[in-house]
């Protein structure tokens, strides 16, 4: 078991932190993506509910994409 | 989690079924509960020993290799301390075949130099008694010719002179039969 | 999802929620409660026989359990988690050989009928997935580490973190076990509905149907049926890989250290 260990040690690809091994690393960027998407989306038609107002559900949407694409670049692509 | 939402004609399919989730988790439990005690260790443990019996292998063949090694170094340096010792005994046999053969040498030529002292030993006295009973006999012959140109042929000049040559000329073959006996008479 | 066929011959009903919602056999005990025992008995038992009289050179069954042991702890435990991968190769393989069977009844003649297109068992898979590489995160790094890996992107200016800090919150933390459990029910749930419906559109072509067209083309929606047949064998082995391989991944993404 410890002679498995150590011999893995190697094998363990180094990773940043919070960075997900490639075959994975789809799924978790899809769902950053979804996760924006759905968070400034909802704030945004909260907003608009809230004050009665209309836009800002649209901006929400965009802001989130844009914002969870930066996110995917940070965690994937940059490091 | 929500119970069953079955509304009067629309059903959720995205509502979970308690009793599903009961069962589901115990089974599950259940599950991994006897597979973790009874069959993965089994797994771990069969995995562990072919390992190792590979890697056991590979040992005992390296040991095995270094076994040979340090025999093959062993005989070689038997090998060697046999060739050393063939080479010395045979030097040594030289060396004593040599000295034997100088011995030999040396006895060989004192012995031919004793026999060559003897040879010249012997010619020497041989020599030495011919000369003696050369004289001997000069003095015999000489008083034999004395007396015959004494008593007989005094008169005749020729007769005279052949007798003093037939004389000389017995004396020379006398003489030289006397002096080299081993050339032959003449 | 109830009007997947475009134009039902008239009596036709096409398959939906309803067909579902299966009628409990005793009790409360319903067909996928049965499958979800006999899923746990099929997998010990088949397991058991595998390691009845282990050798270093496998018999047939030692040695389709160990390749099946190898995948999961060689293929996804070893690549995903990284090296200390061991301890969590029993969980791996317990769950992916209970989902494989458990997909698997949705094909297997007779049973038909995959346990996980009733979506509570993947929730409670997911759920138990999350407490899972939650607490080994927890214990690895600490509660604040673990929220720092989850949610503090590195190296961006602090007004940046104010948008991205949520999106990864809700995506690593909330969303993942959602997604995790949504992505088996779908699959399963819009598998058999396929099914369904070529089986018994096809069975309405042939015996209800007022049309001899109608008659004739059934062979083709049974045609069809079987060809999705073996399209969701692929689908459900899929699904079983990926719910493991995802459940590995989170696990060996809260275990990653800081470089």
């Amino acid at each position: 078991m410890e002679q498995e260990k150590s011999r893995d040690a190697g094998g363990a690809p180094g990773r940043k932190t919070g960075e997900a091994p490639p075959p994975a690393e789809a799924w978790t960027a899809l769902s950053h993506l979804l996760s924006g998407i759905l968070l400034f989306g909802g704030i945004g038609w909260a907003v608009d509910a809230l004050f009665h107002l209309r836009g800002f559900v649209v901006a929400g949407l965009l802001i989130g994409a844009a914002a969870s694409m930066y996110l995917i670049y940070l965690r994937y692509v940059k490091s | 989690m929500n119970t069953y939402l079955l509304a009067a004609d629309e059903v959720n399919p995205l509502a979970p079924h308690p009793v599903e989730i009961i069962v589901g988790l115990i089974a599950f439990g259940l599950l991994l509960w006897v597979l973790a005690k009874t069959v993965f260790p089994q797994f771990e443990k069969i995995y562990a020993e072919r390992t190792d019996k590979i890697e056991g292998g590979l040992k005992r063949a390296e040991e095995a290799q270094a076994e040979a090694n340090r025999l093959k170094q062993e005989y070689q340096e038997q090998l060697d301390g046999l060739r050393a010792e063939a080479a010395r005994i045979r030097d040594d046999a030289r060396a004593e075949g040599q000295q034997i053969k100088a011995e030999l040498r040396a006895e060989a030529e004192s012995e031919a130099a004793r026999i060559r002292a003897r040879a010249e030993e012997q010619i020497s006295a041989q020599r030495e008694s011919a000369v003696r009973s050369l004289r001997g006999e000069i003095g015999g012959l000489s008083s034999q010719l004395a007396e015959r140109i004494i008593g007989s042929e005094l008169s005749d000049p020729a007769r005279r002179a052949a007798t003093v040559d037939s004389f000389l000329a017995e004396l020379d073959g006398l003489g030289s039969r006397q002096v080299a006996p081993t050339a032959g008479a003449n | 999802m109830t009007t997947m066929a475009t134009a039902p011959a008239p009596g036709f009903e096409s398959p939906g929620v309803e067909d579902f919602q299966l009628p409990p056999i005793f009790g409360p005990v319903t067909k996928p409660v049965l499958e979800l025992v006999l899923a746990a008995i099929i997998v010990v038992v088949l397991f058991r026989l595998a390691v009845r009289k282990p050798q270093l050179v496998p018999g047939k069954m030692q040695f389709m359990g160990e390749s099946f042991h190898g995948i999961v702890r060689n293929s996804i435990a070893k690549d995903m988690i990284g090296k200390a991968f061991l301890g969590y190769v029993p969980f791996l393989t317990a769950l992916f050989a209970f989902i494989l069977v458990n997909n698997l009844f949705g094909i297997i003649p007779f049973i038909q009928f995959p346990t996980f297109a009733h979506p509570g068992v993947p929730y409670a898979l997911a759920l138990v997935v999350w407490v899972v590489y939650t607490w080994v995160g927890i214990r690895h790094h600490g509660l604040g580490g673990y929220i720092r890996i989850s949610t503090w992107p590195p190296d961006v200016p602090w007004w940046v973190r104010i948008i991205l800090t949520p999106i990864e919150f809700l995506s690593n933390i909330i969303l993942r076990p959602v997604t995790l459990s949504l992505r088996l029910f779908g699959n399963m749930f819009a598998g058999h509905l396929l099914l369904l419906l070529f089986i018994l559109g096809g069975e309405y072509m042939l015996f209800t149907a007022d049309s001899i067209l109608l008659k004739i083309l059934s062979p083709f929606a049974f045609l069809m049926g079987i060809v999705f047949t073996f399209f969701e064998a692929f689908i459900q082995v899929v699904q079983a890989y990926i719910f493991v391989m995802l459940t590995a991944s989170y696990i060996g993404t809260v275990l990653a250290d800081d470089h």
